[in-house]
């Protein structure tokens, strides 16, 4: 980039100038404080604007706006003219001091370009920056040449340091050593796992911890939610158990009420039973030497005697009756007498005999009778039927199904003989078919030759045409006649053929007309006598006639029939009389008239009579034989009576008392004397060993103790349930044993309980909150990857930036051992011969003279100058854009320089000055006089 | 007859951890307790307003972190309501499951807890209320229990209580435990529904029938998405019709406030920044986040620490989220045929081919190389 010339309308002391400048080198020269720092900021300025260059988004004006702002006019700016290496000529407009103030970009032939560059978020366009490829900062420090400041460098700021720097940053003051140390330091300043002083890993350990704390809590949880059911499980179990125990007690205490109880009520009833007994024994008066040994002899005897008096009487009824029996047997033999021949003989078995037959007979002929009924109603219902039947089927000798075959025979042979007819009249149709076609075409055919035998003959004589001889006029002519007569009368003889044919088809067609006349006359008929009957169908009709000739078969049948029947009715008519005759005599014997309504009812009183007379004849022999055994045996049980009444008597006497029932009380009292002294004896023993040397008083007393006492808690006192835990009542030793039991089980239940409980309540004592854990937990843990990520961020950084540097050591040094060598060797003036500089950016020269290799730092301070000097070019040769040239600005870096070296720089600037612009600013006359004398030096001083 | 009043709160989540909020343990101790502190205060206007019942829509408490204290301490307050009934459906943070304090058998009387995973109905006749309530017995439930909501008798006032996700609304990051459209409440004879998982207090739009959908909301905010001040619900029901109003009881707010930071080129002018939101976004109670945006002067030095110092006592406590840009470009700085040129390439493109876990290592080391190679000093992140 060439910058050509500008126009300042106001920066700082400048205003309105316009200054051109060249490609090549260019001597800016003013007195101190004649402008040139300020067309230098100025240049600057309107190659990369006003706006800081650290910050890409806010429009944060430079420091450098402020000050120079115009002394003597409002218009702060200006443009610039500038030509790139591709030969298209910019102009660049800028005003300065507004941060919305913005760059205005044209071409030579003023089209605006601005928006063709890249924007920043700030607004900045960056047109120098797209150039020369480097930013604002960059250009400052490496396409701006201040005076050199070796001399100031010091200690361990050495020269390498700096060359070091340009090389690798392009800026003197910033190290990639110290930028390296500066991670380094951080990383240190952040520590490893090893450094336990360091954040790395005490964050570490402090999540670590954490992590332990958490895992223990949730630990603690965990037995924490064992603890709980626990808890559970034994306050369950102390519930329980309080439940049995109350349960148990309350039981123990009704077990013993109730036994206290009972012992009151049994002992009062002894002591009731006792006084009852003694007074009842004073009461009853009973003899105790009473021969109560009798009473079961007594009572035996006494029974017999009873017993045989009930059966003597018993006896003595029975006799009665069956004599009774006897005589009514008698008297109703006597009513039957009649029959006693019967049940001697066998006419009863007769009579039964003829009855049956009798019986089988009516039964026979009543069927004949049913029989005759019906065939005569059959045969009146099949005449009525035939009565109503269609004159054609009232005579029997029509048979109609004859008929009806004779008339289809008849037709199918008409039929055969109209297919022959129509088949020969079809015949004769085509021949005379053929025959007028024969006809036509001979007709035509003569025409045709008949006009072409007479058209020559009329073209020759009628029209005087010669076209044929005349010869063959006629000939042809006369040949052509004679096939037309031919001709014509073959188409005569055709005619008459046809004729003939046409005659034989009305023959034929009238023989098939009477052929089919005659064939269909039986048809017809039959159809006429079907229509006169109501039919329709010839098949409904033959129907019809069969069954009419069956109907008058089956009348016949029935006709015969129905005269058998009544033979035989007459022959069992006949059969009847007889046998009533002799049931009739039968009958009378017995005194039994009858009739034939009333035969088998006299026949069944027959035989019932003579059934009850051969019972009530059993009956009397059985009542005469009864009646002789009861009188034997009454007459046995008296004696033994009057053997038992006296033994009795006897024994009444011997015990002083009348009657036997006397007896029986007096035995009575002596036993219930013996039983009363007996159960006295007994309840006295039973009330001692009861009230167990108390008396009744204490017990009550005691009742009264056990009713004052409450219940137990969590059991109902009314509760009527003895004890849940035990199917029936428990007596007091099992209740107190089971009592026992419980509370023993009840003390351990609640020591566990307790035991729980304390458990829970302290369970996270010592403990912090899960929530207090999880908290510094994330906390500690996001620091320590915050941590993590720097250092790995910082190790990456210093890895990266450790391996350019040797990269840049290694590629750089020859670089710029080359461009300084070029620069460095013209300005000292042969003194030295080459220029080394190492990978660790060393520099060492060799003297010519010497040969020997001599450090920078060990050079003087006008070579270092010097060496600095073609430093600074060789750095900018290695950082600006190779394809577009960075202007240089050199700002007085010859303040040093005496005359010589200054020449030499002057001849160094010159060869410079081909490759790029430069724009050397100076206050020194001796180099304006120098510029002077060179040719192509550009000089702009400033006034 | 006389309204009748009630209370409809959840998702206290006592014991809650704020872990995922980046509060030190100090903070979530006092949260905590504020958290305690408003549900105490919600047990007090229960009792100062005669509100007849009180619904808890789940999230009572957080199951994994509950400390005996703490149900000691629910204990006590609900029994302090008594004789008023106190409805409890479990949620997903507080299940019924086995060893939850929801299964001691030491709740007060008036603590009815709907323990089963399905819809069981408690009648208040003298209310002539019918509260249907559903316990989750998981800390997952994927179904939509709504279907299982049978028709109620509409010879009450029906209310419904349970824990769910409203699929029509899910906020981001929140799971959807429980899931159900409105169209299964509706058409149900349900009158209100009160409803638990989301922490932000609101009604579901119901355009089919007069079911009035609400969640209550958290009563006291939990994380940076539940800033401002939060409450609970009244509802009071007269003549078959109710009306909900809200009450806020929170104690200590959330709230963040954003600072664009590119005009500024002092810490002072940061300082100046905040404290002029005082009294408007933030007040000594409040749990204050600075988010710093914008592009930062690289001549700044952000020092937190000493923000803090001069912000002391203006808010409860202070977070800060540096959100600001780096103020290098990078993509110029590549183009520099420098080493810090040569450095941002190499880093470029390792970052372009990075995954996104190493990606942010990446931007670190290559912004800490840069602001060593600028000699303005690394500020670790």
């Amino acid at each position: 980039m060439i910058l050509t010339r500008c126009h300042i309308l106001g920066f700082g002391k400048l205003r309105d100038t316009m200054l051109e400048f060249q490609s090549g080198l260019n001597l800016v020269f003013a007195a101190n404080e004649g402008g040139k720092s300020t067309l230098q900021r100025f240049l600057t300025g309107m190659l990369y604007g006003q706006l800081r260059a650290d910050l890409r988004v806010q429009r944060r004006l430079d420091p450098w706006v402020e000050h120079y702002r115009p002394w003597h006019c409002q218009e702060y700016g200006g443009i610039v003219w500038c030509r790139l290496q591709d030969g298209r000529e910019i102009e660049i407009h800028r005003g300065f001091g507004r941060e919305e103030t913005r760059i205005e970009l044209r071409t030579s032939a003023g089209e605006e370009i601005t928006r063709q560059y890249e924007q920043q978020r700030n607004g900045e366009v960056l047109f120098a920056r797209t150039h020369l490829g480097m930013p604002k900062e960059l250009f400052e420090s490496v396409g701006i040449i201040r005076e050199n400041r070796a001399a100031e460098i010091s200690g361990h700021e050495s020269i390498r340091d700096r060359i070091a720097n340009l090389a690798q940053s392009g800026d003197e003051e910033l190290s990639i050593r110290r930028s390296l140390l500066e991670i380094q330091d951080k990383l240190d300043s952040i520590g490893s796992e090893r450094a336990p002083t360091k954040p790395y890993r005490q964050a570490m350990d402090l999540v670590q911890t954490l992590q332990n704390e958490r895992t223990a809590l949730e630990e603690r949880r965990r037995q924490f939610q064992g603890w709980i059911e626990e808890r559970s499980r034994a306050a369950n179990e102390m519930s329980r158990l309080e439940r049995e125990l109350a349960a148990i007690q309350r039981a123990l205490l009704s077990a013993r009420r109730r036994e206290v109880t009972a012992k009151i009520r049994m002992l009062e009833e002894l002591q009731e039973n006792l006084f009852d007994l003694r007074s009842g024994i004073g009461v009853l008066g009973a003899r105790e030497d009473f021969p109560a040994e009798d009473l079961n002899e007594l009572n035996e005897l006494m029974g017999a005697r009873d017993s045989l008096g009930k059966h003597l009487d018993e006896i003595r009824a029975e006799k009665e009756e069956a004599l009774e029996r006897l005589s009514r047997a008698e008297r109703q033999r006597e009513e039957l007498a009649a029959y006693a021949e019967f049940a001697k003989g066998n006419e009863t078995e007769k009579i039964t005999e003829w009855f049956v037959t009798y019986l089988s007979i009516t039964l026979q002929r009543d069927g004949q009778q049913k029989t005759q009924t019906r065939l005569e109603g059959e045969v009146t219902a099949l005449e009525n039927r035939l009565s109503e039947l269609s004159a054609a089927f009232r005579n029997p000798e029509s048979d109609w199904q004859r008929i009806a075959r004779e008339a289809a025979e008849e037709e199918q042979i008409a039929s055969q003989k109209c297919t022959v007819l129509a088949e020969k009249a079809a015949v004769e149709k085509s021949a005379l078919a053929e025959a007028e076609r024969t006809s036509s075409s001979r007709k035509l055919l003569a025409g045709l030759s008949l006009f072409l035998g007479i058209a020559p003959s009329v073209v020759r004589y009628g029209f005087g045409l010669d076209v044929l001889p005349q010869g063959a006029v006629i000939g042809l002519g006369a040949l052509l006649v004679l096939v037309a007569i031919i001709l014509f009368a073959g188409a005569a003889l055709a005619r008459k053929t046809a004729a003939k044919t046409r005659e034989m088809i009305r023959s034929l067609e009238k023989e098939l007309n009477s052929t089919r006349e005659e064939g269909g006359r039986k048809r017809r008929e039959l159809g006429e006598v079907m229509k006169n009957s109501g039919f329709v169908r010839i098949d409904d009709f033959l129907a019809a006639a069969r069954q009419a000739e069956q109907d008058r078969q089956k009348l016949g049948d029935l006709r015969s029939r129905l005269d058998e029947v009544q033979q035989q009715r007459e022959r069992l008519n006949a059969q009847l009389e007889e046998l009533y005759l002799l049931l009739k005599d039968g009958l009378a014997k017995a005194g039994l008239s009858c009739s034939p309504g009333n035969l088998k009812f006299q026949i069944d009183v027959l035989r019932a009579n003579l059934r009850r007379y051969r019972e009530l004849d059993s009956q009397y022999d059985a009542c005469v034989q009864k009646a002789a055994s009861l009188e034997a045996r009454e007459q046995e049980l008296a004696d033994e009576h009057e053997a038992k009444c006296s033994r009795i008597q006897s024994l009444l006497d011997h015990a002083g008392v009348a009657t036997p029932e006397q007896f029986r009380e007096e035995c009575a009292r002596r036993q219930k004397l013996l039983d009363m002294l007996e159960k006295e004896a007994s309840y006295t023993r039973e009330f001692r060993r009861l009230s167990e040397n108390m008396s009744l008083e204490q017990w009550k007393e005691r009742l009264d103790e056990l009713m004052a006492q409450s219940c137990p808690e969590g059991a109902p006192e009314d509760s009527q349930d003895p004890a849940p835990l035990l199917p029936y009542l428990p007596d007091i030793a099992e209740a107190e044993e089971k009592e026992e039991e419980i509370r023993s089980q009840l003390v351990r239940a609640r020591e566990e309980h307790a035991r729980a409980v304390e458990r829970v309540k302290h369970a996270f004592e010592n403990s912090r909150l899960s929530s207090e854990i999880e908290e510094d937990l994330a906390l500690a843990e996001e620091d320590f990857d915050r941590l993590q990520k720097n250092r790995t961020a910082l190790e990456l950084a210093l890895e990266t930036l450790q391996k350019l540097s040797r990269q840049q050591q290694e590629v750089l040094a020859p670089q710029l051992n080359a461009s300084v060598e070029q620069r460095f060797l013209l300005l000292c003036n042969k003194r030295y011969e080459e220029v080394k500089i190492d990978p660790d950016f060393q520099v060492w020269v060799r003297e010519t003279n010497s040969g020997e290799l001599r450090l920078a730092e060990h050079l003087s301070r006008g070579t270092q100058d010097q060496l600095y000097f073609s430093l600074r070019f060789g750095v900018l040769d290695l950082i600006s854009n190779e394809e577009e040239p960075c202007p240089c600005l050199l700002d007085e870096p010859f303040a040093a320089y005496d005359s010589d070296r200054l020449k030499q720089a002057i001849g160094v600037l010159t060869g410079e000055a081909s490759r790029r612009q430069l724009m050397l600013f100076t206050c020194r006359d001796d180099l304006l006089e120098l510029a002077l004398e060179e040719k192509n030096v550009n000089i702009i001083e400033l006034r | 007859m006389r309204p009748v009043r009630f209370v409809h709160t959840s998702d206290v989540h006592l014991d809650t951890s704020f872990s995922g909020s980046g509060f030190p343990s100090r903070l979530g101790d006092r949260k905590r307790e504020a958290i305690r502190g408003t549900f105490r205060r919600i047990v007090e206007d229960v009792q100062n307003e005669g509100v007849d019942f009180v619904l808890i829509a789940g999230d009572l408490f957080e199951i994994d972190r509950i400390t005996p204290d703490t149900f000691e301490f629910l204990r006590l307050q609900l029994e302090r309501l008594n004789p008023a009934p106190v409805f409890i459906s479990p949620g997903n943070h507080d299940p019924c499951i086995q060893g939850s304090p929801y299964r001691e058998e030491s709740w007060p009387s008036n603590v009815h807890i709907f323990t089963e995973e399905e819809f069981r109905s408690v009648e208040l006749p003298d209310l002539g209320v019918r509260v249907t309530g559903f316990g989750f017995s998981r800390s997952r439930l994927d179904e939509h229990h709504f279907e299982r909501l049978p028709v109620l008798p509409d010879d009450f006032f029906n209310i419904v209580l349970s824990h769910g996700s409203d699929l029509s609304r899910v906020p981001t990051g929140k799971s959807p435990h429980g899931p159900f459209a409105v169209e299964e409440i509706v058409r149900k004879n349900v009158r209100y529904c009160a409803l638990g998982h989301y922490h932000q207090q609101r009604q579901i739009p119901n355009p089919i029938d007069e079911t009035q959908v609400w969640y209550s909301g958290i009563p006291e905010g939990r994380g940076w998405d539940e800033e401002g001040s939060r409450g609970y619900l009244v509802g009071e029901i007269t003549d078959g019709a109710v009306r909900i109003d809200s009450r806020s009881c929170s104690q200590y707010n959330l709230n963040t406030i954003e600072i664009e930071c590119d005009a500024f080129s002092t810490r002072e002018q940061i300082l100046d920044a905040i404290l002029q939101r005082r009294g408007v976004s933030f007040d000594a109670n409040t749990i204050l986040r600075v988010r710093l945006a914008g592009t930062l002067d690289p001549r700044l030095d952000l020092s937190f620490s000493e923000l803090e110092e001069r912000l002391a006592g203006e808010a409860l406590y202070l977070q800060w989220e540096d959100r600001t840009q780096p103020a290098h470009d990078f993509e110029s700085l590549a183009r520099e045929k420098t080493m810090r040129g040569r450095f941002v390439r190499i880093m470029n493109e390792r970052i372009a081919s990075a995954s996104e876990s190493e990606r942010t290592v990446l931007e670190r080391a290559r912004l800490y190389g840069v602001q060593a190679l600028s000699g303005r000093g690394v500020r670790l992140l």
